[in-house]
């Protein structure tokens, strides 16, 4: 079953309105099945981040299409959608325990279910002793794990993490990772962007990958690794064919 | 009932965001400061102490009312995309309109909070708790004209900069005084084209001169009923109109 399809996704942006558009995204297509862990990488500017803004509505595509569960995304698509955008800022005034508390009551949960839902992702993310502590006062690794808490609390069928583990120490990206790989034990349909390829190879199953605004990869992690030891060595053989491709 | 949880939600948030910025405490205390210098400067008169003490006190409620609706209006919504803390919020399952009704919220909590608070030390620096009806009548005009104030710098604020939108919806409160003034002009003028400009800026500009209440004089000769009730459905119709351009813009607006 497709949970997300991206058809022919066009968008330009306009800098400033005496400039010429610049066209970001050139056409991008691929889908993600249900259970699959999807690694959405490509180059910084390759347009991972404004696909993704796409596909959630914050920007309009020029053309092409994004289906959610087989249809256009709707209000009911999003209950079943939970998003940790990339360097997540959130209402540093709230503590953990109320931030997850704002995104359940807008989520139309009933609140007699809440205290429960919220002490098992806190669990879930290790941060069960910071619940009462002002986000402001949260290390940038605790709030990229109640980033994840407030996405998963509803207990969403598809997650989208964007840059997940950008600019975190080796010990944050180390919970990270165990708090994904947790996910990915429950079947979990991901789409992750990353640029850190080591991750996305222990984590995912599929791989797209974007250049200069188009999918030049889509499919299975193990068929884009099968002659090479590691994901980067794949990767870095890839772009350059690709380069060279558009060379000649 | 979902949809008011979510937007009592929003504006609770907000709410919540804009004291902790300290900008409402600041509002607040100027206002005080203001209210204190009327009082000492109403104590140094002997004849019209009472309506010094009013006219100032109803001047300065209706300033900073506009402070808070004019800013907190043109940064609510445009503050949340530079902090980019709208994107969590903004694929939860509630329709955009919501953010713009719950920003408009947080900004109606705010302006309530102040009315009650300023009118309450007006009326304990006057002594005079007879005139409380009056009052209040004159507190909810120009509690309502803040309404209409913030709603336009809440569809600016999506339009334009920030900065920009502040600006403008200084010059739209000074407008909605002014037309009676500008037509003034224009007659002595006698020009039949600029005629037609000020007749056509009457329509879309709120007569907020038809009911400027903040003086004395109304507390004793107050508005009737009709008059008041008049006041209520102008207001509400003109901050619909503007709260309704603001959730068109905002539907489209790209979030970048």
């Amino acid at each position: 079953m497709n949970i997300l399809e991206v058809k022919n996704l066009k968008k330009s942006f306009r800098p400033d309105f005496y400039k010429s558009a610049q066209l970001v995204l050139q056409d991008i297509s691929f889908s993600v099945q249900k259970g699959q862990f999807v690694g959405f990488i490509g180059p910084n500017g390759a347009g991972k981040t404004t696909t993704i803004k796409c596909a959630l509505e914050f920007v309009f595509p020029d053309s092409g299409q994004v289906l959610f569960f087989n249809q256009k995304l709707s209000l009911e698509h999003r209950q079943k959608i939970g998003f940790l955008p990339e360097r997540p800022f959130f209402q540093e005034f709230l503590t953990g325990f109320e931030f997850l508390k704002l995104h359940w009551r807008l989520s139309n949960r009933p609140m007699g279910l809440f205290a429960n839902a919220a002490n098992n992702v806190l669990q879930q993310v290790k941060l069960e002793h910071a619940k009462d502590k002002k986000l402001k006062d949260y290390s940038k690794g605790m709030l990229q794990r109640i980033g994840i808490a407030q996405a998963l609390i509803t207990q969403p069928d598809f997650l989208i993490f964007d840059e997940p583990m950008s600019g975190l120490d080796p010990d944050g990206r180390i919970l990270i990772k165990q708090i994904l790989r947790g996910l990915k034990e429950k079947s979990k349909t991901i789409l992750m962007s990353s640029h850190l390829l080591e991750d996305v190879e222990e984590l995912c199953t599929h791989l797209v990958i974007v250049h200069a605004g188009r999918v030049v990869y889509s499919g299975e992690l193990i068929e884009f690794t099968k002659n090479f030891k590691t994901l980067e060595e794949a990767y870095r053989q890839f772009k350059i064919n690709i380069n060279a491709e558009i060379n000649l | 009932m979902t949809m008011w949880r979510a937007i009592l939600t929003l504006s609770l948030l907000g709410t919540q965001e804009w004291i902790r910025l300290k900008f409402f405490n600041i509002v607040v205390f100027i206002s005080l400061i203001f209210l204190g210098f009327s009082y000492l400067l109403s104590t140094l008169t002997f004849a019209v102490q009472e309506r010094l003490l009013f006219d100032f006190g109803l001047a300065g409620l209706e300033l900073g009312l506009l402070f808070i609706s004019a800013m907190i209006g043109s940064y609510a919504v445009q503050r949340e995309i530079d902090r980019k803390t709208l994107f969590v919020l903004l694929v939860r399952p509630i329709p955009r309109w919501y953010l713009i009704v719950g920003s408009f919220g947080a900004i109606l909590i705010l302006s309530l909070i102040f009315t009650l608070g300023f009118g309450f030390s007006l009326l304990v620096a006057s002594g005079n708790w007879p005139l409380i009806n009056n009052f209040l009548i004159l507190a909810l005009s120009s509690f309502l004209k803040s309404l209409v104030i913030s709603s336009f710098a809440l569809a600016m604020g999506l339009l334009v900069r920030p900065i920009l939108s502040l600006g403008m919806t200084f010059c739209y409160w000074i407008l909605c005084y002014s037309v009676p003034d500008i037509e003034f002009f224009v007659k002595k003028l006698q020009s039949s084209s600029l005629d037609k400009v000020v007749e056509i800026m009457d329509i879309l500009i709120p007569q907020f001169y038809r009911f400027n209440w903040k003086a004395f004089y109304f507390l004793e000769h107050p508005p009737t009923t009709n008059e008041f009730l008049w006041v209520v459905f102008y207001c509400l119709g003109w901050s619909f109109f503007w709260l309704f351009t603001a959730a068109v813009v905002f539907r489209k607006k790209e979030i970048v």
